[in-house]
């Protein structure tokens, strides 16, 4: 055989694990999620299950308490929310909206370099490196009032860290993502804490936080299979 | 006193949050907990009322009556992107349906807008309410 085509054979194999990795994830991504809220001293406390096929794209969430509903979003921004206690089902459809611009998603992805900030209409300002970070600055599309410029800090080429900011350079929202879960094609914060200021000695304090990572190309959950019933009540947004 | 106490502590909780904030891009999740651990958990009423009513809101007009920023805030936090807290807070059927479409999204730029403002507005939401304009800020 001749050196070239061993040459080729050679390349072949070194490019081929990166051609993968490149790609989207194909496979199926289940979480359980229990976001907490803090304002005012009360504490609200919601728990849900998610499933995110990458196959089609689609994000199933089972919310289980306070109340129970389903909340199912494609790639083509339709949107399914089925109360099953009142049997009520809505249907919306925004093409701007669809399940890439869920957080898990980014994240699922590897798409976590601007977290969608890119399309929603942000423009990269700036990129500099601060010690062992890695800050990037981005720019508020006009219209969007009370936040000029959202700041991202990235550690290991993982995202730690938004700031949105007004235009005195003011902290509107600070985001920090911890405690990564390494999945072998992807990696998830497992918790994510949101810090919104809204006055000098107030603010809502929101952590979102992901368990019983599991994921796998024939992942199967008996929890995300439900059925709308024939007479549930549609109710038109 | 027990008013003050808790005051306090809420206050010295978001101190240390901020202290640790502009030290850093970490967050100590202990006091995260130890906030969340000070908390009253409220009762979960509100929040199933929220979600409850969220279908029907979707479909209803304005309705008369005060309305309660946590509840629009709560509504925004989970249903921001399909405008059903502008439902709640009231608006034109027409507006909502129309930031429904336009400017929705789950996790888009829009809910956190209208979330900042309700939440910076916390304790006056009037003007929010019965508000015509597309964007209601």
């Amino acid at each position: 055989m001749p050196v070239r085509n061993h040459l080729f054979i050679f390349f072949l194999i070194i490019c081929l694990p990166f051609t993968i990795n490149s790609q989207a994830y194909k496979g199926k991504v289940s979480v359980n999620t229990t976001h907490q809220i803090y304002k005012k001293g009360q504490l609200f406390t919601v728990l849900s299950t998610t499933l995110y096929d990458g196959s089609t794209g689609s994000i199933t969430c089972h919310y289980t308490s306070p109340t129970e509903f389903y909340k199912t979003i494609n790639t083509k921004g339709e949107t399914t929310i089925y109360f099953p206690k009142r049997n009520e089902v809505s249907f919306s459809q925004n093409s701007q909206y669809g399940s890439d611009s869920e957080l898990l998603y980014y994240f699922v992805n590897n798409f976590t370099q601007n977290l969608g900030l890119e399309k929603e209409g942000f423009i990269r300002n700036e990129a500099k490196t601060e010690g062992k970070y890695y800050i990037t600055t981005w720019l508020a599309p006009p219209g969007v009032k009370p936040v000029h410029t959202v700041k991202l800090v990235f550690e290991n080429f993982l995202p730690i860290y938004a700031e949105y900011q007004d235009l005195s350079g003011k902290a509107l929202k600070k985001i920090y993502y911890y405690e990564y879960h390494h999945a072998n094609y992807f990696s998830l914060p497992k918790k994510i804490t949101e810090i919104s200021y809204s006055s000098e000695n107030d603010s809502t304090v929101k952590r979102t936080s992901f368990s019983n990572i599991q994921t796998g190309m024939y992942l199967e959950d008996a929890r995300f299979n439900f059925q709308i019933p024939e007479d549930a009540i549609k109710l038109d947004l | 006193m027990k008013k003050l106490l808790f005051t306090l502590a809420v206050v010295t909780g978001l101190a240390f949050f901020s202290i640790e904030a502009s030290a850093s891009y970490t967050i100590d999740d202990n006091q995260v907990e130890a906030l969340f651990n000070s908390a009253n958990e409220a009762s979960f009423s509100i929040m199933t009322e929220a979600m409850d009513m969220a279908p029907a809101m979707a479909i209803a007009s304005a309705s008369e009556g005060s309305k309660d920023a946590l509840v629009a805030i709560l509504l925004d936090f989970f249903l921001g992107g399909l405008g059903i807290h502008r439902f709640y807070l009231g608006t034109e059927v027409m507006t909502g349906i129309g930031y429904i479409l336009t400017c929705g999204g789950i996790f888009g730029i829009m809910p956190l807008v209208d979330l900042i403002v309700l939440a910076i507005n916390f304790d006056d939401i009037s003007a929010y309410v019965n508000n015509p304009k597309f964007f209601m800020w």
